[in-house]
């Protein structure tokens, strides 16, 4: 068995790469890396470097990290809820739904009037996409909960395809698109100002449950005799999923692999306790969507490329690789 | 800790209120804006006829690529500071005056209008009417309305001279079947080019508005005068939209007239809306001749 | 402590039969004793043992502890009286059997808390109980059978709850750990607890158990010591089959023999 470090140690250091990470987004851009920025304070231009790097590159850090967090935290704890690996915030429907809301948005060019739209309208999506899961799942065996959200997954993608089919013109095709492809340039702090609570409040709901998911590993009836309450503790896992990346989703549109991959990393160094892992998942998360949209940022590329499809390329064969790694413990 | 606030506060308040100065003296210097930035490809070929390149402080990289070049006018584009549409490039720039398609870009729009630069967008251009319009917007905003005048007036004269030399007839059909099979109909502004040249497009054979699809039966209803090897959804030039390359159209493919206009000169509503429909006059001449 | 089941039904009807699951059901199990709830396949033993959990609805009757009712007291408290080993084996992820076991703290510790001394000792206890501590370090997962059953058993000894409930707890092991099994239980009634138990062994019920209670299509026939209960008109009436009665140094059992056709 590797050697595992002691948890509070783990904690700390993906407190500090997270640290880390977020210095170095700070530090990158197109406007220019640390000596050009230097640079333009020294001749005077304090304000275009305040303006480059406190109203552009903190907002899309900021968010970078936050919904890093998220989608490693949900990740985690809807393993920890299905308990399933191979479960990630997308099973429950709410990416689909708060990305479908955002899509109408675009769609209808409400967004081209009032860009603060987009995110909103892919809230409602992600709550109502809740409302829809509780009612439908609320009771009843977990399976119907996974299938709630796979019926509204598959809705949500066909209505996207449908606005797509009937966009009105190629450019507003193209912009839902890359819009789906998911990113967190340009963003400002008003997005953060939207998110941020939303994700907050998420967060909160997700680390309540953290306790019963450990009860759970020995199955709903066991978990429910040592006096887990089921029904709060789904309420809980759907709400603060719906929520948290409901939120995320709305700002940064189709982000990936995060939620799934994240926890299969460190479950490992948590002794495999769903517990533990919510924590570190969502450092871990944070950390390694920062990492990506640094990536976006250094790579030379023409045009901008999307974040979503970093986290793919990267996160698609990675998983690849850790099921081929621990397929022997699968068939047992 | 508290001192270091108080200074950010400050410079924001700065950084806020430099092109609040800017508004609050313009009116009374009547300056015009000096270092213009362009984030949409249409409005950098607008821009640069407009203006004298000293006041333009960047275009798109996109206007740079060869296959991009506006009419007559790449050796401007070159020499030109070129942004990805990204706010921070643009902020280094320092503009007084940034322009964006309605589509373009709409995140770093929002941040730019956010921290208080002056962003002015421009809508698609579907007409020739809508073309003109841009223009006089972007001759206003600049402070060039008469070079916009100009601009416009050359246009229409050079367009004048082109559709003279049309034979007359009715109009014969330009098939121009896109990827995916979309067809343009009534009411684009591609419509209006081929139209100005002396053509029909399909999709107006076919009794249509706007982009759609349409089944290959539809099409082979239709019997083309002359089949493009590039559309506006296709580049570089090539045969290789799907349809084209179907065996119920290949006879057809081979006995009829081909022509290849560079999407450059059909994407945007602006003079280089001429080289394609040169190139559609000279087919129909010789066509009849 | 005493956890009665008074006049309980569950509306499913049975697949073949047609009756009632469980059918206006009474038993009672009480600390200090071992109890047996035998029957046939489909009697509605499982049922009836989660209805007293509130792990089922139930259509009629009440679950009562010590008179009060049951199932409205809070699940922390309601925890802490009686511990449930379910018939799932199947734990999802590669905990080590220590945490495993010291998951049946769960309704003892708060929201917050870490593991407190008297947790750990509680754990040691349950080790002891079921001579588990070689096995702490290893992941449950690659666990055998009958060691993955005693740190499953040790969990909820570790609960350290007056009354326990066990859903099937020695089917699908061998012989050695059959009987290494019921003699944990048979030393931890004898100790205090309270042990309601499903089980289908006969031979081993007759000999560890108290008490027997026999359920056939959802009915309790019959209620008291083995071989009262485990008469050969019992056995054919429930069962359909005729068993050998024998006795082994001083103790009696019950063997099946043949099917009654």
């Amino acid at each position: 068995m590797t050697h595992r470090i002691p948890y509070p140690l783990l904690l700390i250091g993906l407190v500090l790469l997270a640290i880390a990470f977020g210095i170095l987004s700070m530090l990158v851009g197109p406007g220019g890396g640390p000596t050009e920025i230097s640079a333009m304070i020294a001749r005077g231009d304090t304000d275009l470097a305040w303006m480059i790097v406190g109203e552009v590159r903190l907002p899309r850090t900021f968010l970078a990290l936050m919904v890093g967090a998220t989608l490693g935290l949900a990740g985690a704890a809807l393993q920890g809820y299905l308990r399933n690996p191979l479960a990630d915030p997308g099973v429950v429907g709410v990416s689909s739904a708060a990305s479908l809301g955002a899509v109408l948005a675009l769609y209808t060019g409400v967004s081209l009037a009032f860009p603060m739209a987009l995110p909103l309208m892919g809230i409602a999506g992600a709550v109502l996409c809740a409302l829809l899961l509780q009612g439908l799942a609320g009771r009843g065996a977990v399976l119907t909960l996974v299938l709630a959200g796979v019926a509204i997954s598959s809705l949500c993608a066909a209505l996207m395809s449908l606005a797509l089919n009937f966009s009105p013109n190629p450019y507003a095709a193209a912009e839902i698109m890359f819009w789906l492809m998911g990113s967190v340039t340009d963003r400002s702090m008003d997005h953060v100002a939207l998110a941020a609570p939303l994700m907050m409040i998420g967060w909160a709901m997700l680390l309540l449950v953290a306790r019963s998911l450990d009860a759970l590993s020995l199955g709903e009836e066991a978990a429910a005799s040592l006096g887990v309450h089921t029904g709060r503790t789904r309420a809980l896992v759907i709400g603060g999923t719906a929520i948290s990346v409901g939120a995320a989703t709305a700002i940064s549109g189709g982000i990936g692999f995060i939620g799934l991959v994240v926890p299969h990393l460190l479950r490992h160094q948590v002794g495999h306790s769903p517990s533990k892992l919510l924590l570190a998942s969502a450092l871990g998360g944070a950390t390694l969507l920062m990492a990506a949209d640094v990536l976006v940022r250094v790579l030379p590329t023409g045009m901008e490329l999307k974040l979503g499809v970093v986290t793919a390329l990267v996160g698609a064969p990675f998983f690849l690789w850790l099921i081929f790694r621990a397929r022997t413990e699968f068939e047992s | 800790m508290k001192l270091r606030r108080r200074a950010e506060e400050m410079l924001r308040a700065i950084a806020l209120s430099i092109p609040l100065c800017a508004a609050f003296f313009s009116p009374a210097h009547a300056q015009t804006p000096q270092r213009i930035v362009s984030m949409n490809l249409c409005t950098d070929e607008l821009l640069m006829r407009l203006v004298d390149p000293a006041r333009i402080a960047s275009i798109t990289y996109l206007s740079q690529q060869p296959v991009n070049a506006p009419l007559g006018l790449d050796h401007i584009a070159e020499q030109l500071p070129a942004n990805h549409g990204l706010a921070e490039e643009i902020i280094k720039l320092q503009p007084d005056l940034i322009l964006a398609g309605s589509f373009t870009t709409t995140t770093a729009v929002a941040l730019l209008r956010h921290m208080g630069y002056r962003v002015e967008t421009f809508a698609p251009e579907n007409t020739f009417a809508d073309m003109r319009a841009n223009i006089r917007k972007l001759g206003a905003l600049t402070g060039d309305t008469a070079k916009a005048e100009q601009i416009i007036a050359d246009f229409d004269k050079r367009l004048a001279q082109l559709q003279a030399q049309i034979p007359p007839g009715e109009k014969p059909v330009f098939a121009d079947i896109g990827v995916n099979n979309f067809i343009t109909g009534d009411g684009t502004l591609y419509a209006e080019v081929i139209n100005a040249g002396g053509y029909r497009t399909l999709g107006q054979a076919l009794g249509y508005a706007g982009y759609r699809n349409v089944p290959l039966e539809q099409v082979l209803t239709i019997r083309p005068a002359l089949i493009a090897t590039a559309t506006p959804w296709t580049n570089p030039p090539s045969m290789s939209t799907m349809a084209l390359g179907h065996p119920a159209l290949r006879s057809l493919v081979a006995k009829t007239p081909q022509i290849a206009i560079p999407e450059r000169y059909t994407t945007c509503g602006a003079p280089s809306l001429l080289g394609a429909i040169e190139m559609l006059v000279n087919a129909r001449i010789q066509a009849s001749g | 402590m005493k956890l009665e089941a008074r006049n309980v039904s569950v509306a499913i009807p049975h697949a073949v039969t047609g009756a009632q699951i469980v059918n206006n059901a009474s038993l009672s199990v009480s600390t200090g004793e071992l109890v047996g709830l035998i029957g046939p396949n489909g009697a509605g033993k499982s049922t009836l043992l989660k209805a007293m959990l509130g792990l089922r609805p139930r259509d009629a009757g009440d679950i009562l502890l010590d008179g009060a009712d049951f199932l409205v007291q809070p699940p922390a408290r309601r925890a802490r009286n009686v511990a449930f080993l379910p018939q799932e084996r199947h734990v999802e992820w590669r905990l080590p059997a220590r945490d495993i076991v010291m998951l049946g703290r769960y309704p003892h510790r708060d929201r917050f808390g870490g593991a407190t001394a008297e947790d750990r000792a509680a754990v040691t206890r349950a080790l002891d109980a079921v001579d588990g501590h070689a096995l702490v370090e290893r992941p449950i997962s690659v666990l055998s059978g009958g060691e993955r059953t005693r740190i499953l058993l040790a969990r909820a000894l570790a609960v350290e709850a007056p009354l326990l409930l066990a859903d099937e707890p020695i089917t699908a092991l061998d012989p050695y750990h059959q009987l290494h099994v019921m003699e944990i239980l048979r030393d931890r009634a004898r100790a205090g607890s309270g042990i309601l138990a499903v089980i289908h062994d006969l031979p081993l019920a007759a000999r560890f158990m108290d008490r027997l209670i026999l359920m056939h299509e959802g009915q309790i026939i019959a209620d008291g010591p083995p071989t009262t209960v485990l008469t050969p008109e019992n056995l054919s009436r429930a069962y359909r089959i005729e068993a050998l009665t024998r006795e082994n140094a001083g103790e009696t059992f019950v063997l099946p023999w043949t099917r009654r056709t």
